[in-house]
């Protein structure tokens, strides 16, 4: 017999009918015996199930490649990481306009004016972004090209006056 | 586009040419009453009114600092007005004709002109810098203005200046 042990609750019948009872007491003589065969199936079947997941890399050799290869990667997102997150060079100089030369911002006489000056100066400029004419050569020909870029009017919008 | 543009060095010839040109067309056989012009602008004073040619002094003034290199836009408001022409300055460092870009001669009243000098003779203080000239249909008051784009001393460093134009005078002085 089970007391309830609740205080607030009423004390209500836990006996169980005497025929389970008895039904109970008669498994106890009884020798309930697994086969071994039984055992290891069903011990084979947990290990696999409880087991911890391997991950198998495309390619990977083994499972010591396989942790080089998880590493190294993990190496790279990190790097990528750190690459996203560390400061980037103004987009605008890595598009700049080759013809500012002085790197102003803005494309002007100035620009051509730096190129002759260097030329008189008799610097040697193998600057590719320099030839302005495209002829292989930078000279005096190629101050003119910017020169000439630089005064160029638009033509298409003009009112005529 | 380098055909396209004056280079500096290589004299005044286009601006007896063009001025020769607008003459031709505004007094010649293709002037007022010929047939319609084949790019299809209106022809020179097809109003029956003779054009009238005005110049333009354009001056820099940059101060204490040396002038070496400047660039500028010129526009001329008002009637009709077409750039015709253009001449170099007083100093010796820019006396040639500036650069310009030949395809707005008699087609635009607006242009970009700019120059500069690498040796040591620079300008200072306020120096005429260009001449240029324009054709004028119609009556009416033009006018003109220079606006200052750039201006740049001996080390191509920018330097503070300021742009200005007055009606040319005989002597360019």
């Amino acid at each position: 017999m089970i007391e309830p042990t609740h205080p607030d609750r009423e004390p209500f019948d836990l006996d169980a009918p005497s025929r389970l009872i008895e039904d109970l007491r008669g498994l106890e003589g009884v020798d309930l015996e697994v086969p071994p065969a039984v055992d290891a199936a069903i011990l084979e079947e947990a290990r696999e199930r409880l087991s911890p997941p391997v991950v198998h890399l495309p390619g990977a050799g083994g499972s010591r490649r396989g942790s080089r290869r998880a590493a190294a990667a993990a190496v790279a997102v990190l790097g990528v990481a750190v690459w996203i997150g560390w400061p980037q060079p103004d987009p605008v100089a890595v598009i700049a306009d080759p013809s500012d030369v002085d790197g102003s911002g803005s494309v002007d006489i100035l620009d051509a004016f730096a190129v002759a000056r260097w030329l008189d100066e008799e610097r040697a400029i193998r600057e590719a972004r320099l030839d302005f004419n495209a002829d292989g050569v930078i000279d005096r020909r190629d101050v003119d090209a910017l020169a000439a870029a630089v005064v160029r009017v638009d033509l298409s919008g003009r009112a005529d006056r | 586009m380098i055909g396209s543009t004056f280079r500096p060095s290589t004299g005044r010839w286009p601006l007896a040419a063009l001025l020769a040109l607008a003459i031709v067309r505004g007094f010649g056989p293709g002037g007022a009453g010929a047939a319609p012009a084949q790019d299809g602008q209106r022809q020179v004073g097809q109003d029956g009114a003779a054009p009238r040619f005005e110049a333009i002094d354009v001056f820099v003034d940059s101060g204490e600092a040396p002038l070496a290199a400047w660039q500028l836009e010129v526009s001329g408001d008002g009637p009709k007005v077409t750039v015709v022409g253009v001449e170099g300055g007083e100093h010796a460092a820019f006396r040639e004709p500036p650069y310009h870009d030949t395809r707005a001669l008699q087609r635009s009243g607006r242009l970009i002109i700019a120059a500069f000098h690498t040796r040591d003779d620079l300008p200072t203080a306020r120096t005429r810098v260009a001449r240029v000239h324009f054709m004028v249909e119609g009556d009416g008051v033009v006018r003109y203005t220079a606006r200052l784009v750039v201006a740049g001393g001996a080390n191509g460093d920018r330097v503070t200046a300021r742009a200005s134009v007055r009606p040319a005078k005989e002597n360019g002085r």
